[in-house]
Protein backbone atom coordinates (compact mmCIF):
# COMPACT_ATOMS: atom_id res chain seq x y z
CA UNK A 1 0.00 0.00 0.00
CA UNK A 2 1.15 3.53 -0.65
CA UNK A 3 -0.03 7.11 -0.76
CA UNK A 4 -1.53 7.02 2.74
CA UNK A 5 -2.92 10.33 4.01
CA UNK A 6 -0.73 12.21 6.48
CA UNK A 7 -2.10 14.28 9.34
CA UNK A 8 -1.60 18.03 9.11
CA UNK A 9 -4.11 18.98 11.80
CA UNK A 10 -6.74 17.13 13.81
CA UNK A 11 -9.79 18.83 15.28
CA UNK A 12 -11.52 17.33 18.33
CA UNK A 13 -8.72 14.79 18.36
CA UNK A 14 -9.69 13.89 14.82
CA UNK A 15 -13.14 12.86 16.10
CA UNK A 16 -12.33 9.16 15.70
CA UNK A 17 -15.25 6.84 14.97
CA UNK A 18 -14.89 3.10 15.44
CA UNK A 19 -15.88 0.73 12.65
CA UNK A 20 -15.83 -3.04 12.29
CA UNK A 21 -13.15 -4.61 10.08
CA UNK A 22 -12.21 -8.15 9.14
CA UNK A 23 -9.57 -9.77 11.34
CA UNK A 24 -7.83 -10.99 8.19
CA UNK A 25 -7.53 -7.54 6.69
CA UNK A 26 -4.40 -5.42 6.60
CA UNK A 27 -5.29 -1.73 6.91
CA UNK A 28 -2.52 0.82 7.12
CA UNK A 29 -2.72 3.97 9.19
CA UNK A 30 -3.61 6.82 6.85
CA UNK A 31 -5.53 4.65 4.41
CA UNK A 32 -8.80 6.04 3.10
CA UNK A 33 -11.54 3.99 4.81
CA UNK A 34 -14.36 2.72 2.60
CA UNK A 35 -17.68 1.68 4.11
CA UNK A 36 -19.17 -1.77 3.51
CA UNK A 37 -22.23 -3.38 5.04
CA UNK A 38 -22.84 -3.21 8.01
CA UNK A 39 -20.80 -0.38 9.54
CA UNK A 40 -17.63 -2.12 8.37
CA UNK A 41 -14.59 -0.62 6.66
CA UNK A 42 -12.03 -1.79 4.12
CA UNK A 43 -9.16 0.01 2.46
CA UNK A 44 -10.03 2.25 -0.47
CA UNK A 45 -9.26 0.74 -3.86
CA UNK A 46 -11.97 1.80 -6.29
CA UNK A 47 -13.90 4.80 -7.53
CA UNK A 48 -17.50 5.50 -6.43
CA UNK A 49 -17.28 3.81 -3.04
CA UNK A 50 -18.59 5.41 0.18
CA UNK A 51 -15.82 6.94 2.28
CA UNK A 52 -16.00 7.50 6.03
CA UNK A 53 -12.61 9.01 6.81
CA UNK A 54 -8.92 8.25 7.34
CA UNK A 55 -7.74 5.18 9.25
CA UNK A 56 -6.29 6.24 12.61
CA UNK A 57 -4.31 3.12 13.55
CA UNK A 58 -2.41 0.28 11.93
CA UNK A 59 -4.38 -2.96 11.53
CA UNK A 60 -2.19 -6.02 10.99
CA UNK A 61 -3.79 -9.06 9.37
CA UNK A 62 -4.87 -11.74 11.84
CA UNK A 63 -3.89 -9.70 14.91
CA UNK A 64 -7.26 -10.48 16.49
CA UNK A 65 -8.65 -6.94 16.15
CA UNK A 66 -12.03 -6.62 14.48
CA UNK A 67 -12.45 -2.87 14.86
CA UNK A 68 -10.46 0.10 13.66
CA UNK A 69 -10.80 3.82 14.35
CA UNK A 70 -11.28 6.33 11.58
CA UNK A 71 -10.42 10.03 11.78
CA UNK A 72 -13.35 12.13 10.59
CA UNK A 73 -12.31 15.69 11.41
CA UNK A 74 -9.03 17.21 10.31
CA UNK A 75 -6.74 18.38 7.53
CA UNK A 76 -4.66 15.76 5.76
CA UNK A 77 -2.01 15.68 3.07
CA UNK A 78 -3.50 13.50 0.33
CA UNK A 79 -2.31 12.49 -3.12
CA UNK A 80 -4.13 13.35 -6.34
CA UNK A 81 -4.40 10.55 -8.87
CA UNK A 82 -2.95 10.86 -12.34
CA UNK A 83 -5.39 13.12 -14.18
CA UNK A 84 -6.74 13.96 -10.76
CA UNK A 85 -6.22 17.70 -10.87
CA UNK A 86 -8.49 19.64 -8.55
CA UNK A 87 -8.91 23.36 -8.12
CA UNK A 88 -8.58 25.25 -4.88
CA UNK A 89 -11.70 24.72 -2.78
CA UNK A 90 -13.08 21.97 -4.98
CA UNK A 91 -14.61 18.88 -3.43
CA UNK A 92 -12.53 15.77 -4.04
CA UNK A 93 -13.53 12.11 -4.01
CA UNK A 94 -11.85 8.71 -3.95
CA UNK A 95 -10.27 7.80 -7.28
CA UNK A 96 -9.73 4.41 -8.91
CA UNK A 97 -6.27 4.20 -7.34
CA UNK A 98 -5.83 3.21 -3.70
CA UNK A 99 -5.63 6.19 -1.34
CA UNK A 100 -5.59 8.70 -4.19
CA UNK A 101 -8.24 11.32 -4.82
CA UNK A 102 -9.74 13.12 -7.77
CA UNK A 103 -12.29 15.84 -8.40
CA UNK A 104 -15.81 14.99 -7.15
CA UNK A 105 -19.16 15.21 -8.93
CA UNK A 106 -22.73 15.34 -7.61
CA UNK A 107 -23.06 11.56 -7.55
CA UNK A 108 -19.99 11.29 -5.37
CA UNK A 109 -21.74 13.44 -2.79
CA UNK A 110 -24.98 11.43 -2.91
CA UNK A 111 -23.14 8.14 -2.49
CA UNK A 112 -20.69 9.60 0.07
CA UNK A 113 -17.63 9.06 -2.11
CA UNK A 114 -16.49 12.60 -1.40
CA UNK A 115 -13.47 12.97 0.87
CA UNK A 116 -13.30 16.68 1.52
CA UNK A 117 -12.35 20.11 0.21
CA UNK A 118 -8.96 20.85 -1.35
CA UNK A 119 -7.19 23.63 0.49
CA UNK A 120 -4.62 23.98 -2.29
CA UNK A 121 -4.78 23.38 -6.01
CA UNK A 122 -3.76 19.81 -6.86
CA UNK A 123 -1.66 18.85 -9.88
CA UNK A 124 -1.42 15.26 -11.09
CA UNK A 125 0.21 12.99 -8.51
CA UNK A 126 0.75 15.95 -6.20
CA UNK A 127 0.23 15.87 -2.45
CA UNK A 128 -1.93 18.69 -1.08
CA UNK A 129 -3.95 19.58 2.00
CA UNK A 130 -7.55 18.37 2.16
CA UNK A 131 -10.14 19.33 4.78
CA UNK A 132 -11.92 16.15 5.88
CA UNK A 133 -15.19 16.41 7.85
CA UNK A 134 -17.13 13.15 7.53
CA UNK B 1 -45.50 11.07 17.03
CA UNK B 2 -43.54 7.90 16.51
CA UNK B 3 -40.32 6.53 15.11
CA UNK B 4 -38.06 9.01 16.88
CA UNK B 5 -34.35 8.64 16.20
CA UNK B 6 -32.42 6.75 18.86
CA UNK B 7 -28.85 7.60 19.86
CA UNK B 8 -26.19 5.00 19.04
CA UNK B 9 -23.19 7.26 19.60
CA UNK B 10 -22.69 10.97 20.17
CA UNK B 11 -19.48 12.78 19.26
CA UNK B 12 -18.55 15.99 21.08
CA UNK B 13 -21.60 15.39 23.25
CA UNK B 14 -23.69 15.38 20.10
CA UNK B 15 -22.57 18.98 19.43
CA UNK B 16 -25.98 20.37 20.41
CA UNK B 17 -27.07 23.64 18.80
CA UNK B 18 -29.93 25.68 20.23
CA UNK B 19 -32.82 26.73 18.00
CA UNK B 20 -35.94 28.74 18.63
CA UNK B 21 -39.30 26.93 18.69
CA UNK B 22 -42.88 27.97 19.37
CA UNK B 23 -43.99 27.73 22.99
CA UNK B 24 -47.21 25.96 22.02
CA UNK B 25 -45.54 23.19 20.03
CA UNK B 26 -44.81 19.63 21.11
CA UNK B 27 -41.51 18.17 19.96
CA UNK B 28 -40.43 14.79 21.22
CA UNK B 29 -36.81 13.95 21.93
CA UNK B 30 -35.38 12.18 18.89
CA UNK B 31 -37.51 14.08 16.38
CA UNK B 32 -35.91 15.20 13.12
CA UNK B 33 -35.95 19.00 13.28
CA UNK B 34 -36.90 21.07 10.26
CA UNK B 35 -35.79 24.67 9.88
CA UNK B 36 -38.93 26.75 9.45
CA UNK B 37 -37.88 30.37 9.89
CA UNK B 38 -35.21 32.56 11.46
CA UNK B 39 -33.19 29.92 13.27
CA UNK B 40 -36.52 28.35 14.26
CA UNK B 41 -37.42 24.67 14.13
CA UNK B 42 -40.51 22.46 13.94
CA UNK B 43 -40.93 18.71 13.83
CA UNK B 44 -40.13 17.63 10.27
CA UNK B 45 -43.18 16.80 8.12
CA UNK B 46 -42.22 18.26 4.75
CA UNK B 47 -40.27 16.78 1.88
CA UNK B 48 -37.32 18.81 0.51
CA UNK B 49 -37.17 20.95 3.63
CA UNK B 50 -33.95 21.88 5.42
CA UNK B 51 -33.25 19.92 8.55
CA UNK B 52 -30.75 20.77 11.27
CA UNK B 53 -30.43 17.63 13.35
CA UNK B 54 -32.16 15.54 15.99
CA UNK B 55 -34.10 17.01 18.94
CA UNK B 56 -31.98 16.53 22.05
CA UNK B 57 -34.72 17.18 24.59
CA UNK B 58 -38.46 16.87 25.05
CA UNK B 59 -40.51 20.01 24.36
CA UNK B 60 -43.96 19.98 25.93
CA UNK B 61 -46.58 22.36 24.52
CA UNK B 62 -47.05 25.54 26.54
CA UNK B 63 -44.26 24.74 29.00
CA UNK B 64 -42.88 28.26 28.57
CA UNK B 65 -39.79 27.13 26.70
CA UNK B 66 -39.02 28.74 23.33
CA UNK B 67 -35.73 27.02 22.52
CA UNK B 68 -34.73 23.44 21.90
CA UNK B 69 -31.27 21.92 21.30
CA UNK B 70 -30.56 19.81 18.22
CA UNK B 71 -27.93 17.07 18.16
CA UNK B 72 -25.76 17.63 15.11
CA UNK B 73 -22.93 15.10 15.50
CA UNK B 74 -23.51 11.41 16.07
CA UNK B 75 -24.81 8.10 14.86
CA UNK B 76 -28.53 7.40 15.24
CA UNK B 77 -30.94 4.56 14.55
CA UNK B 78 -33.51 6.03 12.13
CA UNK B 79 -36.42 4.52 10.18
CA UNK B 80 -36.15 4.49 6.38
CA UNK B 81 -38.97 4.59 3.85
CA UNK B 82 -39.93 1.66 1.67
CA UNK B 83 -37.25 0.98 -0.89
CA UNK B 84 -33.76 -0.32 -0.41
CA UNK B 85 -30.88 2.07 0.23
CA UNK B 86 -27.33 0.89 -0.27
CA UNK B 87 -24.64 1.32 2.32
CA UNK B 88 -23.11 4.79 2.25
CA UNK B 89 -26.03 6.44 0.48
CA UNK B 90 -27.01 9.93 1.66
CA UNK B 91 -30.51 10.13 3.14
CA UNK B 92 -32.80 13.10 3.55
CA UNK B 93 -35.84 13.83 5.66
CA UNK B 94 -39.18 13.00 4.04
CA UNK B 95 -42.80 14.15 4.37
CA UNK B 96 -43.34 11.42 6.95
CA UNK B 97 -42.27 12.44 10.39
CA UNK B 98 -38.96 10.91 11.51
CA UNK B 99 -38.60 8.78 8.38
CA UNK B 100 -35.69 9.24 5.97
CA UNK B 101 -35.38 8.45 2.28
CA UNK B 102 -32.63 8.32 -0.34
CA UNK B 103 -31.48 11.87 -1.10
CA UNK B 104 -31.23 13.49 -4.51
CA UNK B 105 -29.25 16.47 -5.77
CA UNK B 106 -32.02 18.93 -4.83
CA UNK B 107 -31.81 17.73 -1.23
CA UNK B 108 -28.12 18.59 -1.17
CA UNK B 109 -28.82 22.15 -2.24
CA UNK B 110 -31.82 22.64 0.05
CA UNK B 111 -30.16 21.34 3.20
CA UNK B 112 -32.50 18.36 3.39
CA UNK B 113 -29.75 15.75 3.64
CA UNK B 114 -29.61 14.36 7.16
CA UNK B 115 -26.71 11.92 6.87
CA UNK B 116 -25.23 8.74 5.48
CA UNK B 117 -26.54 5.20 6.10
CA UNK B 118 -23.89 2.96 7.64
CA UNK B 119 -25.71 -0.27 6.75
CA UNK B 120 -27.90 -1.38 3.90
CA UNK B 121 -31.53 -0.46 4.54
CA UNK B 122 -34.35 -2.75 3.50
CA UNK B 123 -37.99 -1.69 3.22
CA UNK B 124 -39.00 0.44 6.19
CA UNK B 125 -36.03 -0.72 8.23
CA UNK B 126 -34.34 1.03 11.12
CA UNK B 127 -30.64 1.52 10.35
CA UNK B 128 -27.63 3.42 11.68
CA UNK B 129 -27.24 6.87 10.12
CA UNK B 130 -24.18 9.09 10.52
CA UNK B 131 -25.46 12.62 11.19
CA UNK B 132 -22.99 15.51 10.86
CA UNK B 133 -24.94 18.74 10.31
Amino acid sequence: MAAEAVIIELFNGGRPIRYTCADGATIEKGAIAVLTDPRTVITHAAVDTPIVGIVAAEKVANDGATTVSVYTDGIFDMTAAAAGVTALGALCAGSGTANMITVADANDILQSSDVGMCLEAHANDEVAAVRVNK
Amino acid sequence: MANEAVIIELFNGGRPINYTCADNTTIEKGTILELSGDRTVIANTNDNSPNVGIAAAEKVADDGSTTIPAYTDGIFDILTTSGTEGVGIKVSSSQTENVVQAADAADLLSGAVLGMVLETAGNAEVVAVRVNK
